[in-house]
């Protein structure tokens, strides 16, 4: 019987080698070049044998055989993702270990059964796009340079772009997100400092030069970076905000500013006070606004001046 | 019945038998139209699956993997098994594959009631994966969890909803049909029970959510917006600001055509949606910043500030 007369085609016995070399694993079965062309439907069983049917240790048809294996192993790695190793000392084949193992597996196909990612594409055939998208619970949108900028970050590649009419140069370290938004950290070799910017106002991105260009620096702290808040970065001098929030827009509130309850600040109830530390008056100004009337600053006066006299100043513009 | 590479044989059964593991049952039309094959053709590709199965020189030796999927009387491709090919599978998901699996995974991470360790575990297999710096806090808001269980046990939800620049809030009971987040917000499709079309729902404008008593035969599937009819809603404002007064400018903005006028001045267009986001651009613009257009907003500036002014007096 020879490979071309078997019967079998290539195909087949390529899965067949797969079944082959995972039934050897679960049974702990030595698989080689022998065993393999021997037992493995679609091989030729007698081509590169002797007489007394034992596989040659050399010549043009052992040779033969050997790249045939080698090939189809190269075909499951590259169709199936399924990795096989040779040891050259028991000259064994092994199958390497999954990458996820069955649970793992279910999980994230659970995952995305359940939420649906647009903006990546993720490769045919791959854990997660065989589900139904039009199914899924969740639609999670991601921003379309997230893909391309993580490929730039990954390889080392600096980006040029525009950013509010101003052309930028940076090395891409890292991406994140903070609230609602996606956004690039880089260092800007020009101000020698990191930079960040928001993913939605950058405009005609494009890498430069060459990949492998940079090293993220060792000092580099993403949480930090993506720590968007100003009241965490900010350099007033702190102050402590007890805010009195109408019910219905604690949730908005506690989420704008990370404040803590700390109880009702009304009889009624109605109204409930909360409170945070503030290290950036100009944007707790303009975050409180956007409660009207719904945020009142209980203390410090300091604060309630601010927002008191930014009012009054606009009330009496021309 | 075209003749197909082995290599295209190799994608087709990769993608066939992925949608097999992760649907459970797909019919042989709905799988041949996802390879662009027609149906004949991907029968034979699949027989080197479905029937695979040979006894070996040995004896006791009989390979066997044909209990893995199964094609029935009626076309449909099953998994009764293990995806056995998966379960070899040792390369990692391509860079793409890795970042839908790790924010799809982290986002399950977060409406799990309790720690699932084998999604834990791919997560940080993800993540490694990954190899760049990337932080996806992922945030969800609190009546997320509210909906999805109505959404199981197929019940309607009793919410208090603020809609965009009101003051106060509505109660409605509604059937809920898919959540959804763009554009940064979590969003609801569902039915007032008082009313017949359905809506959207900011998810973080729901107020006190519970379970309703109205039950639903099924949830109707529901096409999620690719974007909202927000022409008659934009705005488009042009202020004279400082330059580096423009990042105090509340976050949801949009900005655009910016002109240097000199002495550190800038004029620029800034885009806001909705009545609510005008008004806050407007009263939280810095006092010495102008409204240029449209005019009627400086006014407009300034009413606002007044009637404030006497709500916190």
């Amino acid at each position: 019987m020879t490979e071309e007369n078997s019967g079998v085609s290539p195909t087949e016995r390529i899965l067949n080698l797969a079944a082959y070399l995972k039934k050897c694993k679960e049974e702990n079965i030595a698989a080689n070049l022998d065993s393999i062309t021997l037992d493995v439907e679609g091989y030729d069983h007698e081509k590169g044998r002797t007489g007394s049917g034992d596989l040659a240790s050399e010549g043009p048809e052992w040779e033969s055989l050997r790249r045939l294996v080698r090939r189809d192993l190269e075909d499951l790695d590259k169709g199936f993702g399924i990795e096989v190793t040779f040891n050259e000392s028991d000259h064994r084949y092994r199958l390497a270990p999954p990458f996820f193992n069955s649970n793992e597996r279910t999980a994230l196909i659970s995952a995305a059964t359940v939420i649906n990612i647009e903006g990546i594409e993720g490769g045919a055939g791959q854990i997660g796009t065989g589900v139904n998208d039009a199914e899924a619970e969740i639609v999670i949108q991601v921003h379309p340079l997230v893909a391309i900028l993580r490929d730039a970050i990954y390889d080392g590649q600096a980006i040029e772009f525009m950013f509010e009419g101003t052309n930028r140069f940076i090395q891409p370290w890292a991406l994140g997100k903070w609230r609602k938004w996606w956004y690039l950290a880089g260092w800007d070799p020009d101000k020698e400092a990191i930079r960040r910017y928001r993913l939605d106002r950058m405009e005609n991105v494009k890498g430069v030069g060459s990949t492998d260009a940079f090293l993220v620096a060792g000092w580099f702290d993403a949480e930090k970076a993506f720590n968007l808040d100003p009241n965490a970065w900010g350099r007033d001098p702190l102050l402590e905000a007890r805010v009195g929030v109408d019910r219905d827009f604690v949730a908005a509130f506690v989420e704008e500013f990370g404040a803590e309850i700390i109880g009702d600040a009304s009889p009624d109830g109605d109204t409930i006070e909360a409170v945070f530390k503030v290290r950036n008056y100009d944007s707790t100004r303009v975050r409180l606004l956007a409660f009207r009337g719904h945020a009142r600053v209980i203390s410090p006066p300091q604060l309630r001046d601010l927002i008191r006299d930014h009012l009054t100043a606009i009330a009496g513009a021309k | 019945m075209a003749t197909l590479t082995k290599q295209k044989q190799f994608e087709i059964l990769r993608l066939v038998l992925g949608m097999v593991e992760e649907q459970k049952s797909v019919s042989l039309s709905d799988c041949a139209a996802a390879v662009e094959i027609d149906e004949e053709t991907l029968r034979s590709v699949l027989d080197a699956v479905l029937y695979l199965n040979y006894h070996t020189s040995r004896e006791h030796l009989f390979i066997d993997e044909s209990a893995a999927f199964l094609l029935d009387e009626n076309d449909r491709i099953s998994l009764t098994a293990d995806h056995w090919l998966r379960e070899l599978e040792a390369a990692a998901p391509d860079r793409d594959g890795a970042l839908r699996l790790l924010i799809a995974g982290q986002t399950m991470q977060t409406l799990l009631s309790k720690p699932d360790p084998a999604l834990d575990r791919a997560v940080a297999k993800l993540r490694d994966e990954v190899a760049i710096e990337l932080r996806i806090p992922v945030d969800v808001p609190p009546a997320l969890a509210i909906v999805r269980e109505a959404m199981i046990a197929y019940r309607s939800i009793k919410i208090h909803y603020r809609r965009d620049g009101s003051d106060s809030t509505t109660p409605r009971e509604l059937l809920p049909f898919r959540v959804w987040s763009r554009w940064g917000n979590w969003y609801l499709s569902a039915r007032d029970l008082t009313e017949k079309e359905t809506k959207t729902f900011r998810l973080d404008r729901i107020i006190d959510a519970e379970i309703g008593e109205q039950e639903m035969d099924q949830i109707p599937w529901t096409e999620v917006p690719e974007s909202f009819v927000l022409i008659d809603r934009t705005q488009i404002i042009r202020i004279a600001i400082a330059a580096d007064a423009i990042d105090s400018l509340p976050s949801t903005t949009g900005r655009d055509d910016q002109t240097d006028i000199g002495n550190g001045q800038i004029e620029i267009d800034v885009t806001v949606s909705g009545e609510q986001q005008i008004n806050h651009l407007l009263i939280s613009l810095p006092a010495d910043a102008e409204v240029i257009s449209p005019p009627e907003f400086a006014a407009r500036r300034r009413a606002l500030a007044v009637e404030l002014l006497a709500e916190l007096n």
